[in-house]
C-alpha cells in the first residue's frame, strides 16, 4: 500500500487538489488534468480524489423526535420567563446594546446626557410634587380581568391568524382570577385543534392553573388521544403526572399501544407515566 | 419578503420575539445535527449539542450585529460549544459503535459488495473520529456545511492556508487511518 502521507514530491499537486475542493471545481476531468501535469502522482491523486467523494456516503441518522420536544419545551419557558420579566427590562437591555455599539466618545457623552436629564427631571418632579400636595391620581388598584375582556380574549382565540399573536391571547389566560366556562371551553378547542405546538402547549399550561374543575381535568384528559406532536404529548404527560391523574391511564394505554407514537417519545412518555399506568 | 430571511427573524428574536426562535430550529436544526453527528459520532451526544447552540444564541443574542450570514454566525456558535465541550471534557471521546440508522442504504448491491462498503464506511466513520477536533472540523465544515476556507479561517481564528492545510493534512491522515484500521480488523 502506497504510503501517501510521506510524499513530498506530490505536496504541490495535493495542495491544487484541496484548493479546487475549496472553489467546487473538483471533478473527474479536473483530476484527469492534475494528473497528467504530476503523472508520477497519479495513485496520490487518485486516492485523495476517491477519499473526498467517498465522504459524500457518510450519512447521518435522524435525530430522535425528543430533540424537537426538548427545544420547544425550552423555547416555551425561556417566552414565560421573558413574559415575567417587567416591560422596561427589555427596553434598558435594548438601550444598553445599542450603547455598546456606539463610539466609546459618544458612548460617555450619551451617559453624561442621560444623568442630565434625569437630574432635570427629578427636580421637576420635586417641585411639581410640593405643589400639587402629591402624586394625584395614581391607580393603585391591582390587575384585575374584566368580563369585557374574556370577551375579546375568546375571540382572539377563534380569529388569529398569527400562531404567536394565538400564544399571547392563549398565556393571558394565566392572569384571569376567575375564568367563566367559555374561556376554558375555547381552550380546549385550541388544544385540540390549533395547527401549533407552541400555542397547544400553552394551553395545557393554562388549563392546569385552573385544574382543580373537573372540567378542566376531563378537557386534559380527553385530549390525549388527538394529539400527534411529541412535545405536546410530553406537556400533557407531565401534566398527568402532576395532577395525578389516574383516570387519564386508558386513553394513554390506547395511545401508546396504537404505534402512532415514535419509539423513542413512547419510551419517553412510559417512563414519565410510570406512576398512573 | 424580508420576513423569510433569517437575519430578520434573529432580530425580532432580539427585539424580544422569542417565538421566531422556532422558524429558525426549523431551518437549522438539521443542518446542526449533521454538524456534531459528523464530529462527535455520537447521535445523543449530538442532540444535546444542538439545544446548548439554541439555548446559547437565545442567551447571546444581542451579540449578533447583523451584516453577515445568519448561518455563518450560527455555525461560528456552534463551533464554540463543541470546542468548549472538548475542552471541558479534555478529550475527544471516541465512539465506538456507529449508529446502525446512520449507513446509507446498501441493500441494492450485491451481497459481497455491500458488505465491503458497509465495511470500508465504518471504517471511514470510525477514522473521521480519529483525526483531531481541528482537522476534523475543517472537514466537515468544508465538505458537508458548504463552507468556504476562509470563512472557516474567520471562525476558528487562523488564516485560510492554515486551513487548508488542516483540510489536506486531515485528508491524508484519514486514508492513513483507514488502512491501518482496514488491516487491523
Amino acid at each position: 500500500m502506497k504510503k501517501i502521507g510521506t510524499d513530498r514530491k506530490c505536496e504541490e499537486p495535493l495542495s491544487q487538489l484541496t484548493a479546487m475542493t475549496d472553489e467546487g471545481d473538483l471533478s473527474d476531468a479536473a483530476c484527469i488534468r492534475l494528473i497528467s501535469q504530476y503523472p508520477g502522482c497519479a495513485d496520490v491523486i487518485t486516492a485523495q480524489y476517491d477519499l473526498w467523494r467517498e465522504l459524500d456516503h457518510l450519512t447521518v441518522p435522524e435525530p430522535s423526535a425528543s430533540m424537537d420536544a426538548r427545544f420547544y419545551k425550552f423555547l416555551n419557558d425561556a417566552q414565560m420567563e421573558q413574559e415575567r420579566k417587567p416591560w422596561w427590562l427589555g427596553l434598558m437591555t435594548r438601550f444598553n446594546q445599542w450603547i455598546l455599539r456606539l463610539h466609546p466618545g459618544f458612548r460617555w457623552a450619551m451617559v453624561a446626557g442621560v444623568f442630565v436629564i434625569g437630574m432635570l427631571v427629578g427636580h421637576l418632579g420635586w417641585k411639581g410634587q410640593h405643589v400639587n400636595g402629591g402624586f394625584a391620581g395614581t391607580n393603585l388598584t391591582g390587575h384585575e380581568t374584566t368580563e369585557t375582556d374574556q370577551h375579546m380574549i375568546l375571540a382572539h382565540f377563534v380569529e388569529n391568524q398569527s400562531a404567536s399573536s394565538r400564544l399571547k391571547e392563549v398565556q393571558s389566560v394565566k392572569q384571569m382570577q376567575d375564568p367563566d366556562e367559555r374561556i376554558f371551553t375555547a381552550l380546549n378547542q385550541v388544544l385540540l385543534h390549533d395547527p401549533s405546538d407552541n400555542v397547544r402547549v400553552s394551553a395545557i399550561e393554562s388549563l392546569l392553573l385552573f385544574a382543580d374543575r373537573p372540567q378542566v381535568r376531563k378537557y386534559l384528559v380527553e385530549a390525549i388521544p388527538f394529539q400527534d406532536s411529541p412535545w405536546v404529548l410530553v406537556a400533557l404527560a407531565d401534566a398527568m403526572i402532576l395532577l395525578e391523574e389516574k383516570q387519564s391511564a386508558q386513553n394513554w394505554k390506547m395511545l401508546l399501544e396504537s404505534g402512532q407514537v415514535e419509539m423513542d417519545v413512547k419510551m419517553q412518555l412510559e417512563e414519565t407515566l410510570k406512576p398512573i399506568l | 419578503m424580508e420576513e423569510l430571511t433569517d437575519n430578520f427573524l434573529m432580530k425580532k428574536v432580539q427585539a424580544g420575539d422569542l417565538s421566531k426562535m422556532g422558524l429558525l430550529y426549523e431551518r437549522y436544526s438539521r443542518d446542526l445535527f449533521g454538524y456534531f453527528y459528523r464530529c462527535t459520532g455520537d447521535r445523543t451526544r449530538s442532540e444535546d449539542l444542538v439545544q446548548n447552540v439554541f439555548e446559547r444564541i437565545i442567551k447571546y443574542s444581542h451579540t449578533f450585529a447583523g451584516h453577515g450570514e445568519f448561518s455563518y454566525w450560527l455555525f461560528a456558535t456552534a463551533r464554540n460549544v463543541w470546542f468548549d465541550q472538548n475542552r471541558r471534557k479534555q478529550r475527544v471521546t471516541y465512539q465506538e459503535e456507529i449508529d446502525e440508522e446512520a449507513h446509507p442504504d446498501y441493500t441494492t448491491l450485491a451481497p459481497d459488495e455491500t458488505l465491503h462498503r458497509k465495511e470500508r464506511h465504518e471504517l471511514l466513520q470510525q477514522a473521521l473520529q480519529e483525526l483531531s477536533p481541528e482537522k476534523r472540523e475543517a472537514i466537515v465544515l468544508s465538505r458537508y456545511q458548504g463552507f468556504k476556507y476562509k470563512e472557516i479561517a474567520k471562525m476558528a481564528d487562523c488564516s485560510e492556508n492554515a486551513i487548508k492545510s488542516r483540510v489536506q493534512r486531515g485528508l491524508i491522515e484519514l486514508r492513513e487511518l483507514v488502512e491501518k484500521l482496514e488491516t487491523t480488523s
